[in-house]
Protein backbone atom coordinates (compact mmCIF):
# COMPACT_ATOMS: atom_id res chain seq x y z
CA UNK A 1 0.00 0.00 0.00
CA UNK A 2 1.38 3.55 -0.89
CA UNK A 3 2.07 5.84 2.37
CA UNK A 4 -0.31 9.05 2.31
CA UNK A 5 -1.75 7.46 -1.58
CA UNK A 6 -3.93 5.08 0.02
CA UNK A 7 -8.08 4.87 0.04
CA UNK A 8 -10.07 2.80 1.17
CA UNK A 9 -13.97 2.52 0.51
CA UNK A 10 -16.33 2.30 2.43
CA UNK A 11 -19.82 1.57 3.02
CA UNK A 12 -22.19 3.94 4.80
CA UNK A 13 -25.22 2.18 5.88
CA UNK A 14 -28.19 4.64 7.47
CA UNK A 15 -30.48 2.88 10.22
CA UNK A 16 -33.77 3.53 11.41
CA UNK A 17 -35.30 0.85 14.05
CA UNK A 18 -34.70 -2.17 12.25
CA UNK A 19 -35.06 -0.37 8.83
CA UNK A 20 -31.92 0.34 6.80
CA UNK A 21 -32.89 3.96 4.84
CA UNK A 22 -31.80 6.59 2.44
CA UNK A 23 -31.86 9.95 3.27
CA UNK A 24 -30.96 12.93 1.16
CA UNK A 25 -29.22 15.82 2.72
CA UNK A 26 -29.74 13.54 5.74
CA UNK A 27 -33.39 14.37 5.54
CA UNK A 28 -36.22 12.49 3.80
CA UNK A 29 -35.95 9.09 5.51
CA UNK A 30 -36.69 6.36 2.99
CA UNK A 31 -36.51 2.83 4.02
CA UNK A 32 -34.67 0.36 1.49
CA UNK A 33 -35.27 -2.59 3.06
CA UNK A 34 -35.26 -4.75 6.71
CA UNK A 35 -31.92 -5.18 8.02
CA UNK A 36 -31.67 -8.89 7.98
CA UNK A 37 -32.53 -8.91 4.40
CA UNK A 38 -30.34 -6.51 3.73
CA UNK A 39 -27.31 -8.44 5.17
CA UNK A 40 -28.61 -11.40 3.62
CA UNK A 41 -27.70 -9.68 0.35
CA UNK A 42 -24.87 -7.29 0.81
CA UNK A 43 -21.53 -9.00 0.18
CA UNK A 44 -20.38 -6.40 3.16
CA UNK A 45 -16.42 -7.80 3.18
CA UNK A 46 -16.06 -6.55 -0.38
CA UNK A 47 -15.67 -3.33 1.50
CA UNK A 48 -12.54 -1.68 3.34
CA UNK A 49 -15.05 -0.24 6.25
CA UNK A 50 -18.69 -0.54 7.23
CA UNK A 51 -20.06 2.89 8.51
CA UNK A 52 -23.43 2.30 10.65
CA UNK A 53 -25.22 5.35 10.60
CA UNK A 54 -28.62 5.51 13.33
CA UNK A 55 -29.95 8.53 11.76
CA UNK A 56 -32.50 9.35 14.06
CA UNK A 57 -31.22 8.20 17.82
CA UNK A 58 -30.01 11.93 18.83
CA UNK A 59 -32.62 13.10 17.53
CA UNK A 60 -35.21 11.41 19.31
CA UNK A 61 -32.95 11.38 22.12
CA UNK A 62 -32.75 7.54 22.47
CA UNK A 63 -29.94 4.77 22.44
CA UNK A 64 -28.60 3.12 19.03
CA UNK A 65 -30.29 0.08 18.49
CA UNK A 66 -27.85 -2.85 20.04
CA UNK A 67 -28.97 -5.19 18.62
CA UNK A 68 -28.92 -3.69 15.05
CA UNK A 69 -25.16 -3.51 15.78
CA UNK A 70 -24.42 -6.93 16.91
CA UNK A 71 -25.96 -8.13 13.38
CA UNK A 72 -23.85 -5.90 11.88
CA UNK A 73 -20.98 -7.29 13.78
CA UNK A 74 -21.79 -10.59 13.27
CA UNK A 75 -21.72 -10.02 9.28
CA UNK A 76 -18.53 -8.40 8.71
CA UNK A 77 -14.60 -9.24 9.28
CA UNK A 78 -13.56 -5.94 8.27
CA UNK A 79 -13.63 -2.64 10.72
CA UNK A 80 -17.21 -1.57 12.18
CA UNK A 81 -17.44 2.44 12.99
CA UNK A 82 -21.15 3.34 14.51
CA UNK A 83 -22.64 6.90 14.82
CA UNK A 84 -25.71 8.12 16.53
CA UNK A 85 -27.11 8.12 19.97
CA UNK A 86 -23.95 8.15 21.91
CA UNK A 87 -24.59 10.40 24.31
CA UNK A 88 -22.77 9.28 27.40
CA UNK A 89 -19.83 6.64 27.99
CA UNK A 90 -22.30 4.03 29.44
CA UNK A 91 -23.82 4.16 26.00
CA UNK A 92 -20.44 3.83 24.50
CA UNK A 93 -19.43 0.81 26.29
CA UNK A 94 -22.67 -0.90 25.23
CA UNK A 95 -21.91 -0.03 21.73
CA UNK A 96 -18.49 -1.32 21.99
CA UNK A 97 -19.60 -4.18 23.29
CA UNK A 98 -22.29 -5.10 20.90
CA UNK A 99 -19.74 -5.06 18.04
CA UNK A 100 -17.95 -1.91 17.10
CA UNK A 101 -14.27 -1.09 16.67
CA UNK A 102 -14.89 2.51 16.21
CA UNK A 103 -17.47 5.02 17.40
CA UNK A 104 -18.55 8.16 15.82
CA UNK A 105 -19.87 11.26 17.39
CA UNK A 106 -21.68 13.95 16.18
CA UNK A 107 -24.17 15.78 18.20
CA UNK A 108 -21.92 15.14 21.37
CA UNK A 109 -19.15 17.30 20.35
CA UNK A 110 -21.49 20.47 20.90
CA UNK A 111 -23.81 19.20 23.78
CA UNK A 112 -21.21 16.70 25.51
CA UNK A 113 -17.78 17.50 24.37
CA UNK A 114 -16.10 16.15 27.43
CA UNK A 115 -17.52 12.77 26.25
CA UNK A 116 -15.26 11.88 23.42
CA UNK A 117 -12.22 12.62 25.90
CA UNK A 118 -13.82 10.13 28.12
CA UNK A 119 -14.78 7.57 24.60
CA UNK A 120 -10.61 8.45 24.01
CA UNK A 121 -8.83 7.73 26.58
CA UNK A 122 -10.93 4.73 27.58
CA UNK A 123 -10.52 3.40 23.98
CA UNK A 124 -7.63 4.80 22.43
CA UNK A 125 -7.98 7.54 20.51
CA UNK A 126 -7.85 5.49 16.95
CA UNK A 127 -11.51 4.20 18.21
CA UNK A 128 -13.06 7.77 18.02
CA UNK A 129 -14.38 9.10 15.28
CA UNK A 130 -15.61 12.68 15.40
CA UNK A 131 -18.22 13.16 13.03
CA UNK A 132 -18.75 16.52 11.19
CA UNK A 133 -21.96 17.24 9.04
CA UNK A 134 -21.15 20.57 7.52
CA UNK A 135 -23.58 22.76 5.86
CA UNK A 136 -22.83 25.52 3.25
CA UNK A 137 -23.93 28.70 4.64
CA UNK A 138 -22.97 31.14 2.51
CA UNK A 139 -22.50 30.67 -1.06
CA UNK A 140 -19.95 33.19 -2.19
CA UNK A 141 -17.59 32.74 0.72
CA UNK A 142 -18.80 28.62 0.79
CA UNK A 143 -17.96 28.91 4.67
CA UNK A 144 -18.96 25.39 6.24
CA UNK A 145 -21.24 25.47 9.55
CA UNK A 146 -21.10 22.25 11.95
CA UNK A 147 -24.75 21.00 12.07
CA UNK A 148 -26.01 18.44 14.82
CA UNK A 149 -29.06 16.52 15.62
CA UNK A 150 -29.06 14.74 12.35
CA UNK A 151 -28.42 17.94 10.54
CA UNK A 152 -31.41 19.36 12.21
CA UNK A 153 -29.66 22.15 14.29
CA UNK A 154 -26.83 24.62 13.27
CA UNK A 155 -23.90 24.72 15.70
CA UNK A 156 -21.61 28.37 16.47
CA UNK A 157 -18.75 26.20 15.10
CA UNK A 158 -17.24 26.69 11.49
CA UNK A 159 -15.09 23.93 10.35
CA UNK A 160 -12.04 25.06 11.97
CA UNK A 161 -13.80 26.88 14.72
CA UNK A 162 -14.98 23.00 15.45
CA UNK A 163 -11.36 21.62 14.86
CA UNK A 164 -10.10 23.68 17.74
CA UNK A 165 -12.88 22.85 20.39
CA UNK A 166 -12.01 19.00 19.60
CA UNK A 167 -8.28 19.51 20.19
CA UNK A 168 -9.41 20.73 23.92
CA UNK A 169 -11.64 17.95 24.21
CA UNK A 170 -9.90 14.56 22.71
CA UNK A 171 -7.46 13.14 20.95
CA UNK A 172 -8.51 10.94 17.67
CA UNK A 173 -7.34 9.11 14.60
CA UNK A 174 -9.40 10.53 11.52
CA UNK A 175 -11.97 12.91 11.35
CA UNK A 176 -15.57 12.05 9.56
CA UNK A 177 -16.95 15.07 7.32
CA UNK A 178 -20.01 14.76 5.45
CA UNK A 179 -21.10 17.35 3.10
CA UNK A 180 -25.41 17.90 4.49
CA UNK A 181 -25.61 19.45 0.74
CA UNK A 182 -23.98 16.86 -1.80
CA UNK A 183 -25.54 13.62 1.09
CA UNK A 184 -27.89 11.50 -0.87
CA UNK A 185 -27.71 13.34 -4.22
CA UNK A 186 -25.72 11.67 -6.13
CA UNK A 187 -23.86 14.76 -7.58
CA UNK A 188 -20.55 14.19 -6.28
CA UNK A 189 -18.26 15.20 -3.04
CA UNK A 190 -17.94 18.62 -2.12
CA UNK A 191 -14.61 18.86 -2.42
CA UNK A 192 -14.72 22.11 -1.36
CA UNK A 193 -14.94 21.30 2.28
CA UNK A 194 -11.47 20.19 2.11
CA UNK A 195 -9.64 23.53 0.70
CA UNK A 196 -10.69 24.65 4.69
CA UNK A 197 -9.47 21.75 6.25
CA UNK A 198 -6.17 22.01 7.35
CA UNK A 199 -3.46 20.79 5.23
CA UNK A 200 -0.85 20.35 8.48
CA UNK A 201 -3.78 18.15 10.41
CA UNK A 202 -2.53 15.16 12.13
CA UNK A 203 -5.70 13.49 11.09
CA UNK A 204 -7.25 12.63 7.62
CA UNK A 205 -10.18 12.38 6.56
CA UNK A 206 -13.02 9.87 6.18
CA UNK A 207 -15.14 11.69 3.60
CA UNK A 208 -18.71 11.51 2.74
CA UNK A 209 -21.84 12.49 0.84
CA UNK A 210 -22.28 12.90 -2.52
CA UNK A 211 -20.93 9.83 -4.73
CA UNK A 212 -23.55 8.95 -7.13
CA UNK A 213 -21.49 7.31 -9.74
CA UNK A 214 -18.50 5.37 -10.33
CA UNK A 215 -16.50 8.21 -12.20
CA UNK A 216 -17.01 10.76 -9.07
CA UNK A 217 -13.71 8.83 -7.62
CA UNK A 218 -11.88 10.53 -9.69
CA UNK A 219 -11.32 14.06 -7.94
CA UNK A 220 -9.64 12.07 -5.05
CA UNK A 221 -6.80 11.06 -7.19
CA UNK A 222 -4.96 14.57 -5.55
CA UNK A 223 -6.45 14.28 -1.88
CA UNK A 224 -4.13 12.48 0.38
CA UNK A 225 -5.54 14.10 3.11
CA UNK A 226 -9.07 11.61 2.42
CA UNK A 227 -8.41 8.22 3.77
CA UNK A 228 -11.91 6.97 3.15
CA UNK A 229 -14.45 7.52 1.27
CA UNK A 230 -17.75 6.32 2.48
CA UNK A 231 -20.82 5.79 -0.18
CA UNK A 232 -24.64 4.69 0.27
CA UNK A 233 -26.25 5.87 -3.13
CA UNK A 234 -24.01 4.16 -4.91
CA UNK A 235 -23.80 1.15 -3.57
CA UNK A 236 -27.10 0.30 -1.50
CA UNK A 237 -29.41 2.15 -4.30
CA UNK A 238 -27.45 1.95 -7.39
CA UNK A 239 -26.10 -1.23 -6.61
CA UNK A 240 -23.01 -0.76 -8.14
CA UNK A 241 -20.48 -3.56 -7.27
CA UNK A 242 -17.50 -2.42 -5.28
CA UNK A 243 -14.72 -3.97 -7.39
CA UNK A 244 -15.96 -2.01 -10.58
CA UNK A 245 -15.26 1.27 -8.02
CA UNK A 246 -11.82 -0.37 -7.55
CA UNK A 247 -11.23 -0.98 -10.70
CA UNK A 248 -11.81 2.62 -11.53
CA UNK A 249 -9.82 4.39 -9.50
CA UNK A 250 -7.04 1.77 -9.89
CA UNK A 251 -7.14 3.04 -13.49
CA UNK A 252 -7.92 6.41 -13.06
CA UNK A 253 -5.55 7.26 -9.96
CA UNK A 254 -2.16 6.54 -8.21
CA UNK A 255 -4.24 5.98 -4.91
CA UNK A 256 -3.58 2.44 -3.62
CA UNK A 257 -6.26 0.19 -2.63
CA UNK A 258 -6.89 -3.03 -0.86
CA UNK A 259 -6.83 -5.51 -3.47
CA UNK A 260 -9.68 -8.69 -2.59
CA UNK B 1 -5.26 -33.04 20.69
CA UNK B 2 -8.35 -30.60 20.79
CA UNK B 3 -10.94 -30.60 17.45
CA UNK B 4 -12.34 -27.43 18.80
CA UNK B 5 -9.24 -26.13 20.73
CA UNK B 6 -10.38 -23.26 23.90
CA UNK B 7 -9.16 -19.86 23.39
CA UNK B 8 -9.16 -17.57 26.35
CA UNK B 9 -9.54 -14.73 25.41
CA UNK B 10 -8.43 -11.67 28.69
CA UNK B 11 -10.93 -9.16 29.38
CA UNK B 12 -8.41 -6.72 31.07
CA UNK B 13 -9.72 -3.75 29.15
CA UNK B 14 -12.85 -1.84 27.77
CA UNK B 15 -13.16 -3.00 24.11
CA UNK B 16 -14.98 -4.99 21.66
CA UNK B 17 -14.15 -8.36 22.04
CA UNK B 18 -17.32 -9.86 20.06
CA UNK B 19 -15.50 -9.51 16.57
CA UNK B 20 -12.38 -11.62 17.87
CA UNK B 21 -14.81 -13.65 19.77
CA UNK B 22 -17.00 -13.98 16.66
CA UNK B 23 -14.04 -14.40 13.94
CA UNK B 24 -12.39 -17.34 16.35
CA UNK B 25 -15.49 -19.18 16.75
CA UNK B 26 -16.07 -18.70 12.76
CA UNK B 27 -12.74 -20.90 12.23
CA UNK B 28 -13.89 -23.21 14.96
CA UNK B 29 -12.59 -22.34 18.19
CA UNK B 30 -14.59 -23.04 21.53
CA UNK B 31 -13.89 -19.36 23.19
CA UNK B 32 -13.80 -18.00 27.34
CA UNK B 33 -13.65 -14.39 27.83
CA UNK B 34 -12.29 -14.46 31.42
CA UNK B 35 -9.41 -13.13 33.72
CA UNK B 36 -5.78 -14.21 34.14
CA UNK B 37 -6.45 -17.67 35.31
CA UNK B 38 -5.35 -19.70 32.35
CA UNK B 39 -6.72 -23.05 33.72
CA UNK B 40 -7.69 -25.15 30.61
CA UNK B 41 -6.79 -22.89 27.58
CA UNK B 42 -5.27 -24.12 25.28
CA UNK B 43 -4.03 -20.77 23.34
CA UNK B 44 -4.22 -17.25 25.59
CA UNK B 45 -5.09 -13.80 23.39
CA UNK B 46 -4.62 -10.60 24.77
CA UNK B 47 -7.47 -8.29 22.82
CA UNK B 48 -6.69 -5.37 20.89
CA UNK B 49 -9.22 -3.47 21.39
CA UNK B 50 -8.63 -0.45 24.27
CA UNK B 51 -6.64 1.34 25.46
CA UNK B 52 -3.39 0.35 27.81
CA UNK B 53 -3.91 3.85 30.27
CA UNK B 54 -6.94 2.01 31.14
CA UNK B 55 -4.86 -0.18 33.19
CA UNK B 56 -3.80 -0.23 36.33
CA UNK B 57 -0.02 -0.73 37.47
CA UNK B 58 -1.02 -4.26 39.11
CA UNK B 59 -3.24 -5.78 35.96
CA UNK B 60 -0.24 -4.60 33.66
CA UNK B 61 2.57 -6.17 35.93
CA UNK B 62 0.55 -8.79 36.27
CA UNK B 63 0.01 -9.83 32.53
CA UNK B 64 3.92 -9.30 32.23
CA UNK B 65 4.98 -11.73 35.05
CA UNK B 66 2.84 -14.11 33.19
CA UNK B 67 4.16 -13.49 29.85
CA UNK B 68 7.54 -13.77 31.14
CA UNK B 69 6.86 -17.00 33.36
CA UNK B 70 4.73 -18.93 31.02
CA UNK B 71 6.21 -21.64 29.31
CA UNK B 72 3.54 -23.74 28.40
CA UNK B 73 0.56 -21.90 26.64
CA UNK B 74 0.70 -20.12 23.23
CA UNK B 75 -0.12 -16.38 23.72
CA UNK B 76 -1.28 -14.29 20.83
CA UNK B 77 -1.16 -10.44 21.40
CA UNK B 78 -2.93 -8.54 19.19
CA UNK B 79 -2.77 -4.38 18.88
CA UNK B 80 -3.01 -3.36 22.25
CA UNK B 81 -2.72 -7.12 23.25
CA UNK B 82 1.15 -6.76 21.50
CA UNK B 83 1.81 -3.89 23.14
CA UNK B 84 1.18 -5.54 26.98
CA UNK B 85 3.86 -7.78 26.37
CA UNK B 86 6.39 -4.35 26.12
CA UNK B 87 7.83 -3.08 29.61
CA UNK B 88 6.14 0.25 28.76
CA UNK B 89 4.12 2.73 26.88
CA UNK B 90 3.55 6.81 26.64
CA UNK B 91 0.04 5.29 26.39
CA UNK B 92 0.31 3.69 30.04
CA UNK B 93 1.39 7.07 31.72
CA UNK B 94 4.94 6.58 31.88
CA UNK B 95 4.56 3.48 34.21
CA UNK B 96 6.97 0.68 33.24
CA UNK B 97 7.32 -3.06 34.24
CA UNK B 98 10.03 -4.62 36.40
CA UNK B 99 9.46 -8.07 34.12
CA UNK B 100 8.54 -8.18 30.08
CA UNK B 101 8.70 -10.20 27.09
CA UNK B 102 10.37 -7.12 25.47
CA UNK B 103 12.16 -4.63 27.52
CA UNK B 104 11.57 -1.28 26.03
CA UNK B 105 9.00 1.57 25.85
CA UNK B 106 6.67 2.30 23.20
CA UNK B 107 6.55 5.94 21.71
CA UNK B 108 3.83 8.13 20.09
CA UNK B 109 3.55 7.11 16.50
CA UNK B 110 3.97 10.61 15.69
CA UNK B 111 2.94 13.72 18.15
CA UNK B 112 3.07 17.32 16.52
CA UNK B 113 1.37 20.38 17.41
CA UNK B 114 -1.45 19.36 15.54
CA UNK B 115 -1.92 16.52 17.99
CA UNK B 116 -1.01 12.78 17.65
CA UNK B 117 -1.58 10.96 14.75
CA UNK B 118 -2.78 7.28 14.29
CA UNK B 119 -2.16 5.12 11.67
CA UNK B 120 -5.87 3.77 10.42
CA UNK B 121 -5.75 1.59 7.46
CA UNK B 122 -5.10 -1.58 5.24
CA UNK B 123 -1.02 -1.99 5.36
CA UNK B 124 1.42 -4.45 4.06
CA UNK B 125 3.13 -6.33 5.91
CA UNK B 126 6.62 -8.48 5.14
CA UNK B 127 9.10 -10.66 6.87
CA UNK B 128 12.01 -9.71 8.18
CA UNK B 129 14.65 -12.08 6.60
CA UNK B 130 18.08 -12.71 8.24
CA UNK B 131 18.64 -11.02 11.26
CA UNK B 132 18.58 -12.26 14.70
CA UNK B 133 15.66 -13.41 14.68
CA UNK B 134 15.67 -17.09 13.57
CA UNK B 135 16.33 -18.33 17.16
CA UNK B 136 12.30 -19.02 17.97
CA UNK B 137 12.05 -21.59 15.35
CA UNK B 138 13.21 -24.78 17.52
CA UNK B 139 11.19 -24.19 20.73
CA UNK B 140 8.07 -22.39 20.41
CA UNK B 141 4.64 -22.93 18.94
CA UNK B 142 5.22 -19.97 16.56
CA UNK B 143 6.99 -21.36 14.01
CA UNK B 144 7.76 -19.69 10.41
CA UNK B 145 4.65 -21.02 8.54
CA UNK B 146 2.68 -18.28 10.88
CA UNK B 147 5.12 -15.89 9.25
CA UNK B 148 5.18 -16.94 5.71
CA UNK B 149 1.66 -17.31 5.76
CA UNK B 150 1.06 -13.39 7.01
CA UNK B 151 4.34 -12.37 4.63
CA UNK B 152 3.13 -9.89 1.65
CA UNK B 153 -0.58 -9.82 2.55
CA UNK B 154 -2.75 -6.76 3.26
CA UNK B 155 -3.95 -6.34 7.12
CA UNK B 156 -6.01 -3.38 9.05
CA UNK B 157 -3.90 -1.65 11.44
CA UNK B 158 -5.47 1.05 13.91
CA UNK B 159 -3.09 2.63 16.69
CA UNK B 160 -1.20 5.09 17.68
CA UNK B 161 1.72 3.78 19.66
CA UNK B 162 4.47 1.81 18.25
CA UNK B 163 7.82 0.17 17.96
CA UNK B 164 10.41 1.33 15.86
CA UNK B 165 13.04 -1.09 16.39
CA UNK B 166 13.15 -3.16 13.32
CA UNK B 167 16.20 -4.20 13.97
CA UNK B 168 15.54 -5.82 17.35
CA UNK B 169 16.12 -9.64 18.20
CA UNK B 170 12.10 -10.00 18.75
CA UNK B 171 10.85 -8.20 15.09
CA UNK B 172 9.73 -11.03 12.62
CA UNK B 173 7.46 -8.74 10.28
CA UNK B 174 7.50 -5.18 9.62
CA UNK B 175 5.22 -2.43 8.13
CA UNK B 176 5.81 0.96 6.69
CA UNK B 177 3.94 4.10 7.33
CA UNK B 178 4.13 7.83 7.16
CA UNK B 179 6.26 7.88 9.57
CA UNK B 180 8.76 5.22 8.53
CA UNK B 181 9.36 1.28 9.19
CA UNK B 182 7.08 -0.27 12.57
CA UNK B 183 7.50 -3.25 14.13
CA UNK B 184 4.30 -5.51 12.62
CA UNK B 185 4.90 -8.68 14.40
CA UNK B 186 7.48 -10.19 17.40
CA UNK B 187 7.99 -13.46 18.57
CA UNK B 188 9.29 -14.02 21.77
CA UNK B 189 9.43 -17.53 22.99
CA UNK B 190 5.77 -18.37 23.50
CA UNK B 191 4.63 -14.90 22.76
CA UNK B 192 3.59 -13.80 19.15
CA UNK B 193 2.10 -10.01 19.19
CA UNK B 194 0.86 -8.92 16.03
CA UNK B 195 0.55 -4.97 15.97
CA UNK B 196 -2.43 -5.42 13.15
CA UNK B 197 -5.61 -6.69 14.02
CA UNK B 198 -6.16 -10.11 12.19
CA UNK B 199 -10.19 -9.98 13.50
CA UNK B 200 -10.31 -6.83 11.14
CA UNK B 201 -8.30 -8.05 8.04
CA UNK B 202 -11.05 -9.94 6.11
CA UNK B 203 -10.10 -13.38 5.42
CA UNK B 204 -6.73 -13.25 5.32
CA UNK B 205 -7.47 -12.52 9.28
CA UNK B 206 -9.64 -16.38 9.23
CA UNK B 207 -6.86 -17.92 7.85
CA UNK B 208 -4.62 -17.16 10.35
CA UNK B 209 -6.87 -17.84 13.07
CA UNK B 210 -7.94 -21.35 11.28
CA UNK B 211 -3.98 -21.78 11.00
CA UNK B 212 -2.99 -21.51 14.39
CA UNK B 213 -6.28 -23.67 15.21
CA UNK B 214 -5.04 -26.51 12.64
CA UNK B 215 -1.83 -26.62 14.45
CA UNK B 216 -3.12 -26.52 17.85
CA UNK B 217 -5.05 -29.51 17.04
CA UNK B 218 -2.07 -31.07 15.25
Amino acid sequence: MGLGRDLRIGLRVDIKGPRVVKCVQLEGIRPLSTVANFLQQANLDGFDEICLVDTVASLYDREPGYDVISQFASAVTVPLTVIGGINNIEVAHKVFESGADRVGCCTAIFLNADLLGQISSCYGAQALVPSLELKCINHPNREYQCTYLGGRELSKFTLMECLRHLSLHCSYGEILITSVDAEGTGKGLDMNILDKYPAESSHRVILSGGIGKISDFGVLADSPIVSSVLCSQLFNVSKVDIQSAKDFISKNSARCLRNL
Amino acid sequence: MPTKPLAQIVDCYKGNLGKLERALVRVGFTVRVAGLDFGGADIVILPGMGSLGSLSEAEYAAVGSFLVNNTSIPVLGICAGMQLMYAGSKENNGYVNSVSPVNRVLDYLEYTNTGQKSNIGWRGIKKLTGGSCEHWEAKSFWDKEFINYLDDTTVFFSHSFCDYEILSAECVMTSETEQGSIVAAIIVENNFGVQFHPELSGFIGLEFFDLIRTKLCA
